[in-house]
C-alpha cells in the first residue's frame, strides 16, 4: 500500500536518489542487499524521481491518482433483526468491557420495538382479562 | 429546584408524531422528524400501539458511564442527562450504549444528541394533545404502580431472549 513503488526494470542507479529536491528518497548498502527508501512525509509529489528514472521503473500513478489505501480490516456486527451493520466486534469489545455487561445488538429502532414487543404483550394481556372479567 | 419528570403514557398516543417534529423544530430548527429526539414507534405491525421513545435520563447511565471524553454528565438541577456537542468526538458509543436507543446522531454536523429536556420547558409535552407526554412532578407519579409494571415487562423481555 504504497504510493511510491518502483517495477522490476529498476536497477538500482540512485538516479532518483540523487535529483529529490526534498530528500524523500534515500537507500541502504547492507550486506549483499541495497534498499532503495521513500518517506511520504517528506515527498513533494513532484514526479521528478519519475521524469528523470533511466530505467522508466518508477511508479507515480499512486501519488498522481490519489486512490484510497486499506487501512485496516475488521469484523462488522450487524442487528440481530433486520441486519443493518452495527459496528465493528472491537467496538462491541471496548463497549461490553466499559459496561461489564453483554450488549444486544440491535439497531436504535429494534432497541425500540423489543421494549414495544412487551407492551404489546402487556395490552393483549390487559385486553383478554378485561374480556374474561366482563 | 424542579423535580419534574417527563412521563410517557403509550395507552394515549395515538402515534400522529406532532412530538417528533416539535422537537425537531426546537432543537434543529426544521420540522424533519429525521432529527427529532423523541421517536414515536409502533403501528399495525405492533397491534395498533404506538409507544413515544426518548431519553429516559436513566440514574446510572450507560452513555455516561462509556463516554470516553465525559461530554456526557448529570444536571441535578433538572434531574437530567445532558451530553455536551463541544466536548463530543462523535465515537457513537453512548449511540451504541443506550439500551432504549434513546440516543440519536447528527451526522452533518459530527456529534451524537439526546433530549435535553428543553431546559425544563419541554417542546413534547406542549405539542401532544392526547396527554400521552406529559412532565410532572416525581412525587405525583405512581411509584408503586410504575414499578409493577416495569417488573412486568421485565419478565416479557427476559422471555423474549
Amino acid at each position: 500500500m504504497s504510493f511510491f513503488s518502483v517495477n522490476s526494470n529498476c536497477n538500482g542507479c540512485l538516479a532518483c536518489v540523487q535529483n529529490c529536491p526534498a530528500n524523500a528518497l534515500s537507500h541502504r548498502d547492507e550486506g549483499n542487499s541495497r534498499t532503495l527508501l521513500h518517506n511520504m512525509a517528506l515527498c513533494a509529489r513532484c514526479g521528478n524521481c519519475w521524469r528523470i528514472c533511466p530505467q522508466k521503473a518508477v511508479r507515480f500513478e499512486g501519488i498522481l491518482n490519489g486512490g484510497w489505501d486499506e487501512v485496516t480490516t475488521m469484523e462488522l456486527i450487524h442487528c440481530a433483526v433486520c441486519g443493518e451493520p452495527l459496528y465493528t466486534d472491537g467496538f462491541k469489545k471496548t463497549l461490553d468491557g466499559k459496561l461489564n455487561y453483554d450488549l444486544e445488538t440491535l439497531c436504535p429502532l429494534h432497541k425500540k420495538t423489543f421494549s414495544l414487543n412487551a407492551w404489546r404483550h402487556l395490552a393483549s394481556d390487559e385486553k383478554a382479562s378485561e374480556r374474561s372479567e366482563g | 429546584m424542579t423535580m419534574n419528570i417527563l412521563s410517557i403514557n403509550p395507552r394515549n398516543c395515538d402515534g400522529c408524531g406532532e412530538c417528533e417534529t416539535a422537537c425537531a423544530e426546537k432543537h434543529s430548527g426544521v420540522p424533519d422528524k429525521a432529527r427529532s429526539r423523541i421517536r414515536v414507534v409502533g403501528g399495525k405491525d405492533y397491534g395498533r400501539l404506538f409507544v413515544p421513545f426518548t431519553c429516559r435520563q436513566c440514574d446510572e447511565p450507560p452513555c455516561m458511564s462509556i463516554c470516553p471524553s465525559s461530554a456526557i454528565y448529570k444536571d441535578d438541577d433538572l434531574n437530567r442527562i445532558v451530553l455536551d456537542p463541544n466536548k463530543c468526538v462523535g465515537c457513537k458509543m453512548c449511540f451504541s450504549a443506550c439500551p432504549f436507543g434513546a440516543i440519536g446522531f447528527d451526522s452533518t454536523r459530527g456529534f451524537a444528541v439526546k433530549c435535553d429536556l428543553c431546559e425544563g420547558d419541554p417542546e413534547c409535552v406542549h405539542a401532544c394533545k392526547k396527554d400521552a407526554i406529559t412532565y410532572i412532578e416525581g412525587y405525583k407519579l405512581n411509584y408503586i404502580r410504575m414499578n409493577e409494571s416495569a417488573n412486568k415487562h421485565y419478565a416479557v423481555l427476559r422471555n423474549q431472549v
